[in-house]
């Protein structure tokens, strides 16, 4: 029954992996065909080409792999801890919190760790979105501890973080440069222009972590999907689960965040397309989630990068205007209701 | 193995509130106790108690001479089967899926066959087994509720803890859902507690009545000598004859 469907959907999505690994490097300002791209990759490294592959085009395309599946997977596990189909990591006011700490390096030139590090401005901006997003993650959690962790509790703290910082951010932009608020909205966006080898591996690391344990609760996040006392009477401590839930989502996402902005819709996206492929079983909806959550983020950067050529587009702005109507036809066209 | 559970001198508060205020009864193995009140009594919290999600604040509930304050979770679900008054699933879940849920607190991972087996037959005893490929959403609120007494089922709790089974089922389901408890009560010596509104059912099918007001015991015995006119009067407000034609009915007969 289910089985044999989740079988094809998976082996499709992991098949169609690395054709867009390979699009993705092949694709951009310098189009290199596929041919030459796997002569690259198998060590004829010589000439500019070799440098634009190794250098920008497989961290690029790695980066927008793993970001995307953390964030698909992040999203699986936000939705099924609040039982809210609606709610996503930036739920919890992830994305406010970080742009307010890019704003803070970016307008006021503060570096919240390493001061006096020659850190670059981009770079300064990065670590600033983590520790400002650790801090939201710090204020939501401590607030559900205080109020019992609930959905309600964790959606309203969310709601109040990311409105507090937000108006923050607001302030900041109010005061700050044109050259200032042009480099603050641009960060806002998302790319992955400014990713590094290091925040490959990072992604990577924080993407694998963040799907193991998530697994690691995969029935507890299904008996949760029964409500907290059903959940309780099938072993599965509530509380307990939505913390540690939490905090590793968030954690992860803070690391995406941090490495390549406050992208959007993926983890929103993600985790329906995953369910209408597999159904409701989070054992099989996170790794279902993964696979299309990097493919989504993967398409949306080699939109970015093809759509306007020469120029680039933000690929905040692909998934987005890409992202909401893909969904809605989705949503429309499917017998099956997504959520009830 | 069978589980007694013993509530002694619990008192729960929320806030100002006391939802269950020195309560000490005995639910025994075999037996199908029927848990009566009006809205707002402490029926629910009780049951609650029982199984960890409230933990009282003065007293103790022993599970088979075991205090559940020591209980892990995981131990607890391996005793106890709980289903609750609603259920609003708010993901595509699939009837099957629901079920197989009670085998959570014996799996690490995947389903053995010996659980996909108890699934099925879990999904028999509730008369769900035709829905089993169906989407939760798709059903009517009285199949739903049949689907989590299948879950329960397929749990194979000691102790089951039903909060008004009967609610939304048409009068057909009510009657095989009651029967097919006692009968699994006693061929399988559960100890059953449900809270039920039906005061005919409770004398029907229960082997004792608690009878709870302002989260109090008002009454504790065997139905016949619980539900009666003059405890009817001091619980419910309702005017009520109790009639024996050969088997005693309750005709409720105006409010107070």
């Amino acid at each position: 029954m289910a089985l044999s469907k989740l079988g094809r959907a998976l082996i499709f999505s992991t098949a169609a992996l690395p054709s867009l690994f390979l699009l993705s490097v092949s694709v951009g300002t310098v189009h290199i065909p596929f041919g030459r791209v796997l002569e690259v990759m198998l060590g004829a490294t010589e000439g500019t080409e070799g440098v634009i592959v190794w250098s920008y085009r497989i961290p690029r395309a790695l980066a927008s792999l793993a970001a995307g599946a953390a964030l698909a997977v992040n999203g699986v596990v936000l939705q099924a801890l609040t039982r809210n189909p609606l709610a996503s990591p930036f739920t919890l006011g992830l994305n406010s919190a970080a742009a307010f700490g890019a704003a803070l390096a970016i307008v006021l030139g503060v570096k919240l760790l390493g001061v006096g590090d020659p850190l670059a401005l981009t770079a300064a901006a990065s670590v600033n979105a983590f520790v400002t997003s650790l801090v939201a993650v710090a204020i939501v959690l401590g607030l559900a501890r205080l109020r019992g962790a609930t959905p309600e509790s964790l959606i309203l703290g969310g709601i109040a973080v990311a409105y507090t910082f937000s108006a923050a951010t607001t302030f900041l932009e109010y005061i700050a440069g044109e050259t200032q608020l042009r480099v603050f909205v641009l960060w806002t966006m998302g790319d992955f222009v400014r990713v590094t080898w290091l925040g490959v591996y990072l992604l990577i690391a924080v993407f694998a972590v963040s799907l193991l344990l998530a697994l690691l609760i995969a029935w507890h996040l299904n008996a949760l999907s029964l409500g907290d006392e059903t959940a309780v009477s099938l072993g599965t401590n509530p509380q307990r689960i939505r913390l540690f839930g939490i905090f590793v989502a968030a954690f992860s996402t803070a690391v995406v965040v941090s490495q390549v902005g406050p992208i959007g819709f993926i983890c929103l996206m993600s985790p329906h397309i995953a369910r209408l492929m597999v159904g409701a079983d989070n054992r099989y909806v996170l790794p279902a989630a993964a696979v299309v959550g990097a493919s989504l983020l993967t398409l949306a950067d080699i939109g970015a990068r093809t759509l306007m050529r020469p120029a680039e587009i933000p690929v905040g702005v692909v998934t987005a205007a890409f992202g909401a109507p893909f969904f809605l036809a989705l949503f429309l066209r499917t017998r099956r209701q997504i959520w009830r | 193995m069978a589980v007694r559970i013993v509530v002694n001198g619990v008192a729960v508060y929320y806030g100002a509130r006391k939802a269950l205020d020195g309560v000490t009864v005995e639910f025994r193995p075999g037996e199908v106790t029927a848990v009566l009140g009006p809205n707002g009594s402490g029926k629910t919290t009780l049951l609650r108690t029982i199984l960890k999600v409230v933990k009282p604040q003065v007293g103790a509930v022993y599970l088979g001479g075991r205090d559940v304050k020591s209980l892990r979770e995981s131990d607890i679900a391996k005793l106890v089967g709980y289903m609750s008054q609603s259920i609003d699933v708010k993901f595509p879940l699939r009837v099957w899926e629901a079920v197989a849920l009670g085998r959570k607190p014996y799996v690490t991972w995947s389903l053995s066959g010996a659980d996909v087996q108890m699934i099925k037959e879990a999904m028999k005893l509730a008369g769900v087994e035709q829905f089993a490929d169906r989407y939760l959403y798709e059903l009517s609120g009285g199949e739903v509720q049949r689907v989590m007494l299948a879950r329960v089922l397929a749990q194979r709790p000691r102790v089951i803890l039903l909060d008004e089974p009967l609610n939304n089922l048409d009068p057909r389901y009510q009657l095989w859902i009651i029967r097919l408890v006692r009968e699994l009560t006693k061929r399988e010596g559960l100890t059953t507690v449900a809270v039920l509104h039906d005061l005919n059912m409770a004398l029907r099918f229960a082997d004792n009545a608690v009878l709870m007001r302002d989260g109090k015991i008002y009454a504790v015995g065997r139905p016949q000598e619980v539900i009666t006119p003059e405890n009817i009067e001091a619980v419910f407000g309702v005017k009520a004859e109790v009639v024996r034609n050969p088997v005693p009915y309750v005709v409720l007969l105006e409010t107070l």
